[in-house]
Formats: C-alpha cells, structure tokens, sequence
C-alpha cells in the first residue's frame, strides 16, 4: 500500500514536472519563434499595418465611392454568369447576347457611373478592422463591379463606341490598382483578377473598335502606372505585420479593441 | 492544467506554423526585391524552399503567388505594346515589321518581358499579330499556351512541346 501510494506520487509528480519541462520548454520555443517574426525580410523592422495603409482623406478616397456603388448594383448570381460570359465569349456567341446584356447593364447605370468618378480618384482606403476575420467583405462586390465595367467596355465597342469603352476599360484598369492598394496578399490577388478581367474586354475593345489615339496614349499611360511590384512588396510587408499578430490574437480570445484605418 | 497544456500547445504549433510561413514571405520578398526577372525571382524562391523542410510544408504556395505576379506584370506589359502598336497602325496604315519601328516611331518607353527580361517576340499575321513573351520554360513556343489556348489563338508550330507556356495577346 505504502509503495503503491508512493509510486503513485512519485509518477504524479513526475507528470507535473514533465509537463512544466513541456511548458517551459514550449514557452522557450514561442519565445523565439516571436523573436524571429520580429525582424523584417533583411532584418530590418517590419512596417505596421497602420504605416503600410495610412487614412486617405475622403476627397482623395475612391473606397467611399466604391461603397456607395455596392448599394446601387443588383446581386445576383444570373446576371453576375452572364456578364462572365459576354466578356469571355467571343464572335457571334458574345453579340448573340448583346441584347440581354445590355438589358442587364442599365440596371446597373448609377453603379457604373460612382465606378467611373471612384477610378478616376488618386486611393483608395476601406475603413477596415485588422483584427476581425472578415477583414475583406468589398473585395466580391468589386469583382462584380470590374466585371460590369469591362462588359460595359465591350457593349460599348460591338455598338461603335470606341471612346466610351476606351473610358470604361481605363476605369477598370484604375480599380484594380486600388485594390491593390490594401497591404494583404488576398488584395493583390483580387488585383490580378480584376487585370484579367479588364484585359479580356481590352482585346474585345481593341479588335472591334481600336481607341483613338489619344485614348491608346491614356491607356497607356493608365497601365504605366499600374506598379505591380510595388503592390507586392507592400501586401508581403502587410502580411509579415499580420503574422506577428496572428498568433497572439489566437492566444487571448477576447477580441482587443479593434484597430481601424481608414476612413479618412 | 491539461486545458492549460493543450492550449499552450496550439498557440506554439500555430506561432510555429506563422514562423514558417513568415519565413517564406521573406524568402518571396527577398526575391521579387532581388531579382530582376520573373525566372530569376522563382529560381531564388525554389532554392529556398529546398532548404526548408517546414516552409515547404507550409499550404500557401508563394511560388504560385510570384509566377502569378510576373505573368500579370507580363500581360500589362503586352497591352502597353498593343497599343503602342495599334498607334502605329493608324499612323502608318499597318502594323510593323518588327518591334524596333514601334520605338523608334512613336518614341514610346515600352516595356521588356519581366518574365525573361528581353524583349517580346512579334509576328505578323494576316490582318493582325501574334506578340508574346517565351514565358518560364525559356522556348520560343510560338505564343501558344496550353492553359490559355482561348487567348492566344495562335497556330502551334509543329514542334511545340507537352510544357507551352508562352504569354501572348493576338489580334486578328
């Protein structure tokens, strides 16, 4: 009885130690890995999000813009296909359904023209919280936007509107640099896509009714300014500062005050 | 205690995993920053990835983010050069010879290939062109991209391979 009582505080005692060796030596290891997140890509500091993403006033802000557009457009996913498909499609597939098209796009007349004012504006700056996980509910409704626009760009060019599509093309081609403008890696991803579709409907632009040359000059000048790398550098820079907070949010559930940028 | 325990352990498993992960941002930042072409960027990030058995385990494949950056800085590049040469067709009544009459014409700053850092390559077709990038795999596949035959329309050469990856914008 004795010796069975003893083993047994021996072998509780020796769990206990075993599992502060664990924790110690687990702790150790946080504290390392938390050391090594803390320096930047050549060992400098790591810029924080509130750096990467400084408020924009809103005059100069086209994300107002863009917000109020979402409220104007209709959501649905029968319109959202079509609209896909008209700007992929090519021929007499894509002018089989111009009529159905256009029928769609002049319910989204408003939309498109706050899409035209927002392009034209130099940032753009969702009000955003870094610490919640829907960080990026806008991202789906400017994809849907970009796809107005260029389908938009492509009606206007199987009709004979060279200039308007010319418009409508530069106009895409702007949102998707803003999108790119948020420090995330997902942002310049939805950037490329917005790329990809936009440039679908500029081969349809340029094949059907070429731009002036004054508008190939404004096209030109629009994607010059399309820095990529730039955008890449800064969304690797945006996720390094969230991993440093990733980890530490998980550890303390109750959600800290939120941190918002922007908003101007 | 265990409650205590096993928490602690997911925070240290989910730090570690961020850790790795981080570790493949710098390695892509690093290389996008580094490298003056696409081939050299991704090259750079494989090496690295070797290295590290964790970062390779990792799920968000930066590789793929990176030859997506290049091939989409390659596409802004080709409508910049379709442009170029849509100006040049209205000013002259068709399209040039080669790439060089562009420049030297309209006196435009065009782009190189950020995929391969050279030049584009360019055919003429009939009523149209064919202008394109090499893309990854270094050979001149006449602008046919077995991913993207939609885009490219272009007819294949006899010889091109099963690896077709050339990036390219046509018209007519």
């Amino acid at each position: 009885m004795y010796t069975f009582a003893f083993c047994a505080a021996q072998s509780s005692a020796s769990r206990v130690i075993k599992r502060f060796g664990l924790l110690s030596l687990a702790a150790m290891a946080v504290l390392l890995a938390h050391t090594a997140l803390a320096a930047g890509p050549n060992g400098g500091r790591v810029p924080s999000l509130a750096e990467l993403a400084p408020p924009v006033p809103n005059s100069q802000n086209a994300a107002l813009l863009y917000l109020r557009a979402f409220q104007l457009y209709p959501k649905d996913r029968n319109t959202s296909k079509l609209l896909s498909d008209f700007i992929s499609l090519e021929g007499a597939e894509a002018k089989a359904l111009v009529p159905k098209v256009r029928a769609a796009l002049q319910k989204y007349g408003k939309a498109l023209d706050l899409v035209r004012r927002a392009a034209s504006m130099p940032k753009c700056r969702f009000p955003m919280s870094w610490q919640t996980t829907d960080r990026f509910p806008y991202y789906a409704d400017l994809r849907e936007l970009a796809r107005a626009t260029a389908a938009h760009a492509k009606l206007c060019a199987l009709s004979g509107r060279p200039h308007e599509a010319a418009v409508d093309l530069q106009a895409g081609f702007r949102m998707a640099k803003h999108i790119g403008e948020d420090p995330t890696l997902i942002s310049v991803l939805v950037e490329y896509a917005c790329i990809g579709i936009a440039g679908r409907a500029f081969l349809s632009v340029l094949e059907t009714a070429p731009p002036s040359e004054k508008d190939c000059e404004k096209l030109n000048q629009t994607l010059a300014e399309m820095d990529l790398n730039t955008a890449l550098v800064r969304a690797l820079q945006g996720e390094l500062a969230l991993s440093m907070q990733a980890p530490q949010s998980t550890s303390s559930r109750q959600a800290s005050e939120s941190a918002c940028i922007g908003g101007g | 205690m265990f409650a205590e325990t096993s928490s602690f352990l997911a925070d240290l498993s989910q730090t570690l995993l961020y850790t790795a992960y981080r570790e493949r941002l710098k390695a892509l930042y690093k290389a996008v920053e580094a490298s003056d072409t696409g081939i050299a960027a991704v090259k750079q990030i494989s090496e690295q990835a070797k290295q590290s058995e964790t970062a390779t385990s990792i799920g968000a494949d930066l590789r793929g983010v990176a030859r997506s950056h290049y091939e989409h800085s390659t596409r802004l590049a080709l409508m910049r050069w379709a442009l170029a040469l849509e100006v040049y067709r209205k000013r002259t009544g068709s399209y040039p010879g080669t790439l060089r009459d562009v420049s030297a014409r309209l006196g435009w700053k065009l782009p190189k290939d950020p995929i391969t850092g050279g030049g584009f390559l360019y055919r003429r077709r009939p009523g149209g062109y064919v202008i394109y990038s090499i893309g990854w795999n270094e050979k001149d596949d006449g602008g046919r991209n077995l991913r993207e035959q939609r885009i490219v329309g272009a007819p294949p050469p006899p010889q091109t391979g099963a690896g077709a990856d050339d990036i390219a914008l046509s018209l007519g």
